[in-house]
């Protein structure tokens, strides 16, 4: 990400504020995707993107954090708190089995990208283990940073994390032990 | 592979173990033939999820959504959702950029081809050569964000500061989209659809907190947001293509007026120091006023015509709004850059600079301007200070109320004064707005209702029989 754009857009120069939304608008849409509310995606990409241009001036172009880190934490807050506003069941998430009761994935596993099953298989996992798989290992969060966002201690997404993997790495098993240049065009 | 055996080789990816943990890991993973196979298949997992960033459909979703709805008029919007404004900014900025890069430009409003002719002024391009893309257009809707004092803000009057540049088409090809607060008040209308801000917009409701304003006829308003603690203006336009006889009649430093003009070559303005002209995009012009005078807007088109528009810029007035006042009750109203302070009634209302601030308590019942001097310009208030009144003197005049059922369609009040009205048995009542109070008299047969501001409301009143009313209410001054 050009830090001087996102300089620019500090400024609330417009022109600068439209180019970074459409850099960064798609990684805001697969976030909204990936971690939002069901069923709201529009709306919620939406006020995502109002709320990043809100909290703008805060990012510290010269500080440590690389910008597309510190909006991926900030989306992810601003979803959380969201959710919470939503928050549709009383059921602890993690209580849910681990690996959903869909059909053996190596069935259909035959052509198609591992991109294409993992984001299947991201689907099917409860929120809480998703969201932690998606903010470590895709979007490369530390374990604390997640477990602050997340508002739990750090072992909790330890738990959550291994319990991910655990339920994509056997639901994808076949996929994964494709060679990876042959198996992701 | 036991789930304990999975946290381990979790651990053991993110580097989380200690020296020693990690190599027991390693040395079964020497000797565990399944162990190992799960570890293959977790490093292959974060590889591939590391890879995996937006995809197609993400990047679709982003940039195709707000042409299509740009391009294909108001009832799109119902169906795609309010997703289209916020996502205009990042398309419309793409497909000028991509379109100024390969001919003529076709503009996602009007759809209408427009040569980028050989003219003195070439509006195509910026200064250094590239495509003009139309960000600072776009972004307005984006930027429209209507921002409430907050909870814990207290009596505080959030500074009434039109957010200068919001407009919208009288066809409703350009609405303006609001991020409003949950508590949040348009002009005592509640969201519902129908005619708000005199007569020009109209603020449809669309999914979760987005409003979506469009115009209904030309003209400029003033639409305001209200809740508890205070209240925001945002100053309207609603503009068309101005005809050639037409006086277009600006304010200086105030609201950009923008006029649609599709195919323009070039143009030219009298006197710059008296207006300040920008081409927004390829069809349309930013005109702001910079000093009171006259001038004269020519512009020249690709099909060979030239007009003329003579222009009007008047002096600044900034009128504050009306701040409704109880007797000794203070409340803060924010003013940066005030360098002086005049009141013209004194014995009705008391006023103390508080830093940036200044401290308003009424002394008696009445109207006082409060004039606050910022630079050159004077910001005028109209302070009401309500008397107080008790309950028995609310209802004096309760001999002669009439009816509920009387007020079938709309209840009309006059600021400051208090209406009587003879309910009958009530089960409850409430009102719409911050700026309407109603209390029951001690009988339960008669409603006092008063309003501190001119507004528009509703009186939601349920009887006794189940029945509920929903009943308009207009307070004029």
């Amino acid at each position: 990400m050009d830090v001087e754009l996102v300089r620019q857009a500090q400024t609330r120069d417009r022109r600068a504020q439209a180019r970074l939304l459409r850099d960064v608008g798609p990684l805001l849409a697969a976030l909204v995707r990936r971690l939002g509310i069901g069923g709201e995606g529009a709306d919620q990409l939406q006020s995502v993107t109002l709320h990043l241009l809100a909290v703008l001036d805060r990012f510290d172009p010269a500080g440590p954090a690389k910008f597309t880190t510190w909006l991926t934490t900030v989306v992810t807050r601003f979803l959380l708190m969201e959710r919470r506003k939503h928050r549709p069941e009383t059921i602890p998430l993690d209580d849910r089995p681990l690996v959903a009761s869909t059909p053996d994935p190596s069935e259909h596993a035959e052509g198609q990208s591992l991109e294409v099953l993992l984001e299947r298989a991201l689907t099917q996992l409860p929120a809480g283990q998703r969201r932690a798989f998606v903010l470590a290992s895709m979007q490369g969060l530390e374990l604390t940073a997640v477990a602050e966002l997340e508002e739990v201690p750090v072992g909790t997404i330890k738990s959550r994390l291994a319990r991910a993997r655990m339920a994509l790495a056997i639901s994808l098993g076949p996929a994964l032990d494709r060679p990876q240049s042959g198996g992701v065009p | 592979m036991t789930p304990r055996d999975w946290e381990l080789l979790s651990s053991w990816v993110d580097g989380a173990l200690t020296p020693d943990e990690a190599r027991a890991v390693e040395q079964r993973l020497s000797t565990d033939r399944d162990f190992a196979l799960a570890a293959a298949r977790l490093g292959s997992l974060e590889t591939a999820a590391r890879a995996l960033g937006p995809t197609a459909a993400d990047v679709a979703t982003w940039t195709s959504t707000a042409s299509t709805v740009v391009a294909g008029g108001l009832s799109l919007w119902w169906l795609l959702g309010p997703l289209a404004l916020v996502l205009a900014a990042g398309a419309v900025v793409a497909t000028r950029t991509s379109t100024a890069t390969e001919g003529p430009a076709t503009s996602a409003l009007t759809g209408q081809r427009e040569p980028r002719g050989p003219a003195p002024h070439d509006m195509e391009r910026s200064p250094n050569g590239g495509p003009m893309p139309d960000a600072s257009f776009a972004a307005q809707t984006l930027l429209l964000t209507l921002l409430t004092a907050g909870a814990d803000a207290g009596p505080t009057e959030a500074p009434f500061t039109a957010d200068a540049g919001a407009f919208v088409d009288d066809a409703g090809t350009r609405p303006i989209l609001l991020q409003v607060d949950e508590r949040m008040l348009l002009h005592g209308n509640d969201w519902e659809p129908g005619p708000v801000c005199e007569t020009s917009v109209r603020v449809d409701r669309l999914p979760g907190r987005q409003r979506m304003v469009t115009g209904r006829g030309l003209g400029r308003c003033r639409l305001r947001a209200a809740r508890d603690g205070g209240s925001r203006t945002l100053e309207l336009h609603v503009v068309d293509q101005p005809s050639a006889e037409r006086t277009l009649e600006l304010v200086v430093d105030g609201a950009t007026t923008i006029v649609r003009v599709p195919g323009l070559v070039r143009f030219s303005i009298g006197a710059p120091t008296v207006v300040a002209v920008e081409r927004k995009t390829p069809s349309r012009l930013g005109l702001q006023g910079a000093r009171a005078g006259t001038t004269t807007l020519e512009a020249w088109f690709a099909d060979g015509t030239h007009r003329k528009w003579p222009i009007l810029v008047k002096p600044a007035e900034l009128e504050g709004p009306s701040i409704a006042l109880k007797v000794k009750v203070p409340k803060v109203l924010s003013l940066e850059a005030t360098s002086e302070l005049r009141v013209d009634d004194p014995s009705v209302v008391e006023v103390k600079p508080l830093g940036k601030s200044v401290l308003l308590t009424g002394l008696k019942g009445g109207r006082a301007v409060l004039e606050a001097v910022q630079g050159a310009k004077t910001k005028r208030f109209v302070l009401e200070v309500l008397a107080p009144q008790t309950r028995n003197e609310l209802f004096a005049r309760a001999q002669g109320a009439p009816p509920l059922a009387d007020f079938p369609e709309v209840l009309r009040l006059r600021v400051g004064a208090v209406t009587v009205i003879r309910s009958g048995p009530l089960t409850s009542f409430s009102v719409a707005g911050g700026w309407l109070e109603a209390v029951r008299s001690e009988d339960g047969q008669l409603l006092a209702i008063t309003a501190s501001r001119p507004l528009e409301s509703h009186l939601f009143v349920q009887r006794d029989d189940g029945t509920l009313l929903w009943i308009p209410v207009v307070a004029d001054r």
